[in-house]
């Protein structure tokens, strides 16, 4: 399974499309926060055009998806505020 | 009419798609060529691109091919039956980048034809692949696995037979078998 993530830092959303073998998978659409499963695509489901803009990268499973997102949020975790700096 | 000289050429073939890996077969070489090894080399990635994202994903891949110099990287598309045969033909070594299969399939024929293979270590990968024939790495080995056997064509030789003589024992109905009896 192949997929291609955008998020959406305004809209604080996670979107992803996943293609299985030949088939496509659809969209998906989750908190930025959060973590994609499998039930979350939609064959139906369009990607908004603004988020073209917001291209996060290539994935070869939706482990490495959730993987991604997960190390983001330790990141941003890790990193001291503004006005403390 | 293709002219390669004394060129070497690598072969892969699957769907355009990130699972697949082709940007890190193309990661690899563009670190062989950061190394200083400029020899020149013919790279065939075939395949149709994915449904979703797969042109924009070909399109990455073409944006790393330019980034090699001495290197040529070709995208001839789906290829199927005597055209597919002809790659195996041309290939000197076959490249498995697949970041994870179930099951190696085009591995298995390119082996059935003589082709030796650097694999990418992953569950698919590791119940086929064999010292004899070729190598399994991590992503980060195989820049240097590619040039490693590259330089040993005699070496290659004998791996081609290897490769040929293992997968005439591997038939697909048996596996396929296998799995259908896990499934019942």
């Amino acid at each position: 399974m192949g997929f291609a993530l955008w998020l959406d830092e305004e809209a604080r959303m996670a979107w992803a499309q996943g293609t299985q073998e030949y088939r496509p998978m659809g969209a998906a659409a989750i908190a930025i926060t959060g973590q994609f499963r499998r039930a979350d695509f939609r064959q139906t489901r369009a990607l908004p055009r603004r988020l073209q803009s917001s291209f996060a990268g290539f994935f070869g499973s939706l482990e490495d998806v959730n993987r991604y997102l997960g190390s983001r949020r330790r990141r941003r975790r890790r990193t001291t505020p503004a006005y403390l700096r | 009419m293709v002219f390669l000289g004394d060129a070497r050429v690598l072969l892969t073939l699957s769907r355009i798609s990130p699972e697949k890996g082709q940007d890190l077969l193309l990661d690899a070489l563009i670190d062989r060529e950061r190394r200083g090894e400029t020899s020149p080399l013919w790279v065939f990635i075939c395949g149709d691109a994915a449904f979703m994202q797969g042109q924009r994903f070909l399109e990455k891949l073409r944006k790393l091919a330019a980034r090699l110099k001495h290197t040529r990287v070709i995208f001839p598309g789906y290829v199927t039956g005597e055209r597919k045969r002809a790659f195996f033909a041309l290939a000197d070594l076959y490249v498995f980048p697949s970041r994870h299969e179930s099951y190696g399939l085009t591995l298995l024929e390119a082996l059935a034809a003589g082709l030796p293979a650097v694999c990418l270590d992953h569950h698919g990968a590791r119940e086929i692949m064999r010292d004899e024939f070729g190598a399994l790495v991590r992503a980060d080995q195989l820049s240097n696995a590619i040039s490693r056997l590259l330089a040993e064509p005699s070496q290659l030789r004998v791996m081609s037979e290897a490769a040929r003589a293992f997968a005439a024992g591997e038939k697909f109905y048996e596996r396929a078998a296998i799995l259908a009896d896990i499934l019942k």
